[in-house]
């Protein structure tokens, strides 16, 4: 899996139903909340895919940024077709 | 298949962890700024070794992690105590600096003596082809006339190769043509320590900077040589609103920008200001009385000494007394400064009397903690040695030294211009730990380190050619072997025009045979006969000495690429190669120097590993400063009061383990402990210098400080009167022109333009204009323009962005841009006593294009 | 496998990375005017699209939106990332520009193309590193952005030198976004641009233009501190 870990920075006032509706995506835990701030890791088979969940995540009403913190992508058959 | 369950929670773990720090605001707070969110690979089998920045004095200790064969991350390491984590941005981009995709991996010979000065006419070869034409053009000059070889060195080479650079230039082909780029940066900060206290390098430490009252920077644009320096000034600074900082410069920089008062001043207005300073000092009866008392002696110099316009001057009559000195009282030395009145330091300066008063006002009291801290301002200047003087006659008259917050702290600008240059003397005046070749005992003692027939190195008492001499006599075709190592002359030296050999004549340079060891392609290398493609950093073992006098260890992470070797391992088989058949004595003459460490014959280090090697070194080199090893040289130094402990230095794996030391480091109940504060008495666990004062020092003088070093343990007060520079501006030449650095590139840029995103973050170099010279002349912002001197021109795009902000009819460049070569204006001239040439004060015109 | 392939591999992350922050910057859908707009309404009503000022911007600065811009595909805007606005003093641009789309600037403190922003989680300099080269290679050093300084976490020895922008100084000319010193994941500062902020000359209060769905980065309670360039100097501006 190429597993990522990200912190979507949300209006304070929405900052729950976001962190609601983000547990309900596919491939998307959440972690913690700190503050305005959500933890969050996406697993996806590749980078490809990861991305397009989080670009999924940018126009959840309520959400103000999505930062990208970590990505381990040692598992994309895309990218390493014979592992690394 | 995809990663194992247990892998996978690893990375996931990883991935959580950090992404919860950094909601929480504080990656920084995990072990220094690391690991950094960008590097995506981590987990097992990556290595994690112990370095410093490559870059400048600061010397700020990294954490350098490795996999699979490359650098993966480099972060600062929070453990070294020199910058304890932190780094600037050029730190911050370590892990891509060997990486640049031109880096040199096979030696280059060059076939075509036409192309020179290009990047055509060379072909690759073979180590062995290339290591045989070296060596057989070095010897052959050798024999033939030894005054006609040189080598150039440099403040960023590791400690342990420049040790065998200087032993096997000095005791192998006993030639004193060795000198390095330090002299273009520190030598004149070399002289004014070793005459005034006979040792050489800062009493202080880093640590001053969090007991100081009172910052004044002196010629040193320290927010961008020295960031991480400066970092720790402005958190003493938030710390405490009374804490003040001035600059005294020549122009508006971003240090000017975040003092609190700042002292623009010209035509070596500095020299004028110290002057009246000390005088009023003794006017006002404001000095130390029980430092002049307990620590001084005073004395006044040859005069009038004027400047190295010719070739010769070190030879002339002027140029030969220039380092002579004769004793007066210290009456004398007050009626010496009586011109130096308020009146008369202002005119001189520019500076308004008040400004002079408030500086005066500082050192007369008693009670603030004054650190000076000065740099390429000072040095670089045809006074430089003078104005050094200057500055600890200061803080010597008024009593502010040897104390936490209160000294004289000459910052250096390369990585291990101290650490190599300095205290392993690759100068042309030089010998290792202090020692000088013109002074016999020196000699004596050297030659019992190094195992030596007494009176070998008798033939090496005459210093050899400094810097400037040696590219002097390179352009008038009395070189014929130049070999250079971790510099780029061709870039950073003076009067290029005349250097590079663009003039009408002296184009020595074409004919001399020059071999210069790099790893990425420069300027210089297009005017190489031979290249030689070295290690870079931390793909071999090396050891920097910082500017707070912290040897540490940078280990090797990565091997080199391609063809590319250990630089010792390039001068082992140089070295064999030109000493063939050679004796010393009765015995073989590699071997006696280097038979420790290489077997010439099997062309391979005796040690299993590069560890061992300068391991095996080290304990050699470190003889000098515990003679106690070596009772032959034990019982010189006793003899003649050397006081070689004055720089002891630990075994070298105390250093690794330490995360660097400050010398001299002192054997206390099997421990090595660092010295933070010399001369001061107090616990040696605290960082004072207990041992060094037991030993040869004195108890219950002014301040329990006492200057075992120097001649009678008093620091020689020197008068030195104002001169004016080599160069005055006129109606030809109206402008001055200071050439320097900043922050985003290291020297000539050979590395960080390299890195994309310092070369983006400052893509060129412009010419910083004072707006109403720019309007006078008609130059808008980002024009291009040329800069004319009496030596050459370039061309150069004006700015009046503000970066630095010259006064009137001053401007500045820096030096990093090959394409734009702004030593091709600068004058040759140099201070005559440490021969540093002046980089501040180039007269030209501006003209449109 | 080996270096190569990891290098492409990060590579390709970073592109992700970057499509993703570029995406959340939108870079897309507000455009960076050329200096002398007045404001988004204004120069769409004006600008006829003559490509003058692309042709007369003596760096190549502006260029023209294309048709996935709606409205304002065929109108000049500037990648300041690419390359910024330089503010030449005699203004090639607005001078060309024939229907006033462009005008009203006489040196490089006039113009109002909007503001720079720096996001703290990313930014080294909030980490504690000595870069700043933002502050260093902005035109109006000292004047557009300044510098705070702050203790370092868990350091008592080392101060942070952070970078603030002044709102009502900042032309919005984007050199600090084309130097910025760091790239990954994403650069960390970028112009708020008037037709995002949704200001006028010399007015326009913090986190403006917030409505809408896609109000992303606009700063209202992002850390409303000085870290993104919110505070300090608001007065009106000539």
């Amino acid at each position: 899996m190429v597993i990522s870990s990200l912190v979507i920075e949300t209006a304070p006032e929405r900052t729950e139903a976001v962190a609601e509706h983000l547990a309900g995506l596919g491939g998307v835990e959440v972690h913690g909340i700190d503050g305005y701030k959500i933890i969050i890791t996406i697993e996806a088979e590749t980078v490809d895919a990861s991305h397009a969940i989080a670009n999924g995540i940018v126009p959840v009403e309520g959400v103000i940024g999505v930062d990208l913190i970590y990505l381990n992508f040692e598992d994309d058959k895309t990218i390493y077709p014979d592992g690394v | 298949m995809s990663m194992e369950i247990t892998r996978r929670n690893f990375v996931k773990a990883t991935a959580i962890a950090m992404a919860t720090a950094a909601a929480a605001g504080s990656v920084s707070g995990m072990a220094g700024c690391a690991p950094k969110a960008n590097d995506p690979i981590g987990g097992e089998s990556t290595t994690k070794t112990l370095a410093v920045c490559r870059f400048c004095g600061c010397g700020c200790g990294v954490v350098v992690e490795a996999r699979k064969g490359k650098i993966v991350s480099v972060y600062g390491d929070p453990e070294n105590d020199s910058n304890r984590g932190l780094n600037c941005v050029k730190g911050y981009y370590l892990s891509k600096i060997l990486y640049g995709e031109d880096r040199l991996t096979k030696p280059l010979i060059r076939e075509d003596n036409s192309k020179k000065g290009t990047s055509e006419g060379f072909r690759e070869a073979s180590w062995s082809e290339a290591l045989d034409l070296v060596a057989s053009h070095l010897r052959e000059t050798w024999k033939a006339d030894k005054s006609r070889l040189a080598f150039w060195g440099s403040g960023q080479q590791p400690i342990t190769e420049g040790y065998a650079t200087a032993k096997f230039w000095k005791a192998g082909l006993r030639s004193n043509n060795i000198d390095p780029n330090a002299r273009l940066c520190m030598a004149s900060a070399v002289v004014g320590f070793m005459n005034v206290f006979q040792t050489d390098e800062p009493a202080g430490c880093y640590a001053d900077i969090d007991h100081a009252d009172v910052f004044i920077t002196w010629g040193a644009n320290m927010a961008e040589a020295h960031p991480m320096l400066y970092s720790r000034v402005m958190s003493r600074k938030i710390s405490d609103p009374k804490i003040k900082h001035y600059d005294v410069t020549t122009l508006g920089t971003r240090t000017a920008a975040t003092a609190d008062k700042v002292i623009m001043f010209g035509n070596n207005g500095d020299l004028a200001i110290t002057n009246c300073i000390a005088h009023y000092l003794i006017e006002n009866d404001t000095y130390d009385h029980d430092w002049v008392r307990d620590h001084l002696q005073f004395k006044q110099g040859t005069e009038n000494i004027g400047n190295a316009y010719d070739d010769g001057y070190d030879k002339s009559d002027v140029g030969q007394k220039v380092d002579a000195t004769e004793s007066i009282t210290f009456e004398q030395y007050a009626e010496r400064l009586a011109p130096y009145t308020w009146e008369y330091a202002s005119r001189i300066s520019g500076v308004p009397e008040e400004d002079i008063k408030e500086l005066y006002e500082l050192f007369a009291n008693k009670d603030l903690k004054i650190t000076s801290f000065w740099t390429m301002g000072v040095n670089q200047h045809n006074r430089g040695t003078w104005v050094n003087h200057n500055l600890h006659n200061l803080h010597l008259l008024s009593g502010h030294y040897c104390h936490p917050g209160d000294g004289g702290f000459s910052l250096t600008g390369q990585p291990s211009a101290c650490g190599t240059a300095r205290e392993v003397g690759t100068f042309s005046h030089r010998l290792p730990a202090d020692l000088v070749v013109a002074n016999e005992a020196h000699r004596r003692f050297s030659e019992a380190v190094w195992n030596l027939p007494e009176g070998y190195l008798e033939e090496i008492k005459a210093p050899g050619f400094h810097t400037t001499k040696i590219f002097r006599e390179l352009s008038n075709g009395n070189i014929d072997f130049l070999w250079s190592a971790h510099n780029n002359w061709a870039q950073s030296m003076s009067n290029l025009t005349r250097f590079l050999g663009r003039g009408e004549d002296k184009k020595g340079i074409f004919d001399a045979f020059i071999v210069v060891s790099e790893v990425y392609p420069t300027i210089s290398t297009k005017y190489a006969n031979v290249v030689l493609p070295a290690a870079m950093w931390i793909e071999r073992e090396g050891q920097f000495g910082n500017g707070e006098r912290r040897t540490a260890v940078f280990e090797k992470a990565v091997d080199p690429p391609g063809d590319a070797m250990w630089d010792m391992w390039i001068l082992m088989e140089i070295a064999k190669r030109v000493l063939l058949d050679e004796k010393i004595g009765d015995e073989d003459a590699f071997d006696l120097l280097f038979g420790e460490w290489y077997d010439k014959d099997a062309a391979e280090f005796k040690q299993a590993t590069q560890r061992e090697v300068c391991k095996s070194m080290w304990e050699e080199y470190r003889t000098f400063s515990n003679p106690s090893l070596n009772p032959r040289a034990a019982a010189i130094n006793a003899e003649k009061k050397l006081k070689m402990e004055g720089k002891q230095l630990a075994p070298y794996e105390e250093y690794i383990e330490n995360h660097g030391m400050t010398w001299p480091v002192r054997e206390v109940d099997g421990k090595w402990l660092p010295t933070k504060w010399r001369f001061a008495y107090g616990p040696q666990e605290e960082g004072y210098d207990q041992q060094g004062i037991e030993m040869y020092g004195d108890r219950g003088l002014a301040g329990d400080v006492s200057f075992y070093k120097a001649a009678d343990h008093r620091p020689s007060v020197v008068f030195r009167p104002w001169e004016p520079p080599a160069e005055r501006p006129d109606d030809e030449y109206p402008f001055v022109f200071c050439t320097g650095r900043l922050l985003e590139h290291w020297h000539t840029g050979s590395m960080t333009r390299r890195v994309p995103e310092l070369n983006n973050a400052l893509p060129e170099a412009l010419l910083d204009m004072n707006p109403a010279d720019m309007e006078a002349l008609g130059i808008k912002d980002g024009e291009m323009v040329k800069v004319v001197s009496r030596w050459g021109e370039v061309q150069i795009k004006a700015s009046s962005a503000g970066r630095t902000q010259p006064p009137e009819k001053y401007l500045f460049a820096p030096f990093f841009a090959e394409e734009t070569l702004v030593n091709l204006v600068q004058q040759e001239m140099y201070c005559p006593l440490s021969k540093e040439p002046d980089y501040k004060k180039t007269c030209v015109r501006v003209e449109k294009l | 496998m080996g270096a190569g392939k990891i290098i492409a591999g990060i590579a390709a992350a970073i592109v992700a990375a970057e499509g993703v922050a570029g995406f959340v910057m939108g870079s897309s859908s507000k455009l960076l005017r050329p200096p002398g707009i007045q404001s988004e309404r204004d120069f769409m009503a004006r600008c006829i699209k003559c490509g003058k000022c692309v042709e007369a911007c003596p760096y190549a600065a502006i260029r023209i939106a294309g048709p996935s811009e709606g409205s304002a595909a065929g109108t000049p805007f500037i990648d300041a990332r690419e390359q910024a606005c330089r503010l030449c003093p005699d203004f090639p641009c607005v001078e060309a520009c024939p229907t006033d789309a462009l005008r009203d600037v006489a040196e490089k403190h006039d113009p109002h193309m909007g503001y720079a922003k720096i996001e703290e989680d990313v930014c080294i300099a909030f980490k504690g590193y000595r870069c700043e080269v933002c502050y260093r290679v902005c035109p109006l050093i000292d004047e557009a952005i300044t510098i705070d300084f702050e203790q370092r976490e868990n350091d008592d020895i080392h101060a942070k030198f952070i970078p603030v922008v002044h709102k009502g100084v900042c032309t919005g000319c984007g050199l600090c976004v084309e130097r910025c010193a760091v790239s990954e994941p994403y650069v960390p500062i970028r112009i708020v641009t008037l037709a995002e902020d949704g200001a006028h000359t010399g007015g326009g209060g913090k986190g403006g233009g917030e409505g809408g769905g896609a109000g992303k980065g606009n700063g209202a309670g992002n850390g409303n501190g000085r870290g993104n360039g919110e505070s300090g100097n608001e007065g009106a501006k000539g």
